[in-house]
């Protein structure tokens, strides 16, 4: 599947939010409920202000979760994803202003959603040298991705 | 060994049990003296107690296990416990991890409730999706509020990363557009 597949997308994204519970009514806009689609799915997410890899290391950490390299440590983000098994925690930068948080977010959603196996760089703890991926000139296919989450 | 032999020594057995709980042990002599002259009932007897001690070990191990978990977590609030892989998460695994944050412990109710859960040795199933994880939850130790569930949920996916990352994980990266 190309990432840049309109119609793979918007099935995943239909997809989604039937597993989220939610339908979608063209008449009543609104925040799309990106908490509910990322507990449906096994993410958790959390905003983090000064968001760095090194920031986010150490929130894992404090939860318990050792990585090794997760790449250049002070390098500001907008967003991060980590996954291992069946789950990830998404993260955004709470310095941002809320509509980029949430598009930041649904970003992170759409990695998750769309091609995990094809762009997250996958790391083995034993080999942790791997160069993991920076996706900022991705925004196409997820700005895809969010115009076809309803009312966002 | 016909049916009905069968289901006597089966009866048999379940008076010896009855016996044992009741430190009965006159009635436990009495059928070990039956035993005596009925090897099907002996062999039947020693089974039952290999399987008793199996239990007890078990449970023994089980509850060691669960006292060194609390004490850790209670002293060593920092450290990561991480359960051996192939055993699924119990539920008051999953309740320990949650007590990491003691906000949550927030009513007297509440605190039962999670007192209640906390002493679970039930299995979590292997669904995490917030809906499903809820409706088996509540199945089980009744209704709470949704907040609840989510703190629940999010600390056996909490468990569930730590597990998983110790073998692999995956990771991707948006930067942060430049200013100016």
């Amino acid at each position: 599947m190309s990432i840049l597949d309109h119609s793979a997308i918007a099935l995943r994204a239909a997809e989604a939010l039937l597993l989220a519970g939610i339908r979608i009514d063209p008449g009543q806009p609104g925040p799309v409920p990106l908490q509910q689609i990322f507990a449906e799915h096994c993410l958790m997410h959390t905003a983090l202000p000064g968001l760095t890899r090194a920031v986010i290391k150490l929130h894992l950490q404090e939860n318990g979760i050792t990585t090794s390299d997760l790449g250049p440590a002070t390098e500001p983000l907008s967003g991060f994803l980590f996954t291992a098994g069946n789950g990830g925690w998404a993260y955004v930068n709470a310095t941002d202003i809320l509509p980029r948080r949430r598009f930041t977010a649904a970003h992170e959603l759409g990695h998750f959603l769309l091609h995990q196996s094809l762009m997250l760089t996958s790391v083995t703890p034993a080999r942790a040298s791997s160069k993991p991926l920076t996706t900022n000139n991705s925004s196409r296919w997820n700005g895809k991705l969010i115009c076809l989450l309803p009312n966002c | 060994m016909n049916r009905d032999e069968s289901l006597r020594i089966d009866w048999l057995c379940g008076q010896y049990l009855a016996a044992l709980e009741q430190l009965d042990f006159t009635g436990m002599e009495k059928l070990w003296e039956l035993a005596a002259t009925e090897p099907e009932l002996e062999k039947a007897l020693h089974l039952l107690h290999e399987g008793l001690q199996e239990e007890e070990a078990q449970q023994s191990q089980n509850d060691v296990s669960q006292h060194l978990s609390q004490l850790v977590a209670m002293h060593l609030p920092s450290a990561a416990i991480i359960p051996s892989p192939e055993k699924p998460f119990t539920v008051a695994e999953v309740i320990t991890e949650l007590l990491k944050d003691p906000k949550l412990v927030s009513t007297a109710e509440m605190q039962s409730f999670i007192e209640q859960l906390g002493k679970s040795t039930e299995s979590l199933p292997g669904e995490r999706a917030f809906s499903k994880l809820k409706s088996w939850a509540e199945a089980r130790f009744g209704t709470a509020s949704p907040r609840f569930w989510q703190a629940f949920q999010q600390a056996a996916l909490r468990l569930d990363l730590r597990r998983a990352s110790t073998a692999d994980y995956a990771l991707a990266a948006r930067t942060a557009p430049r200013e100016g």
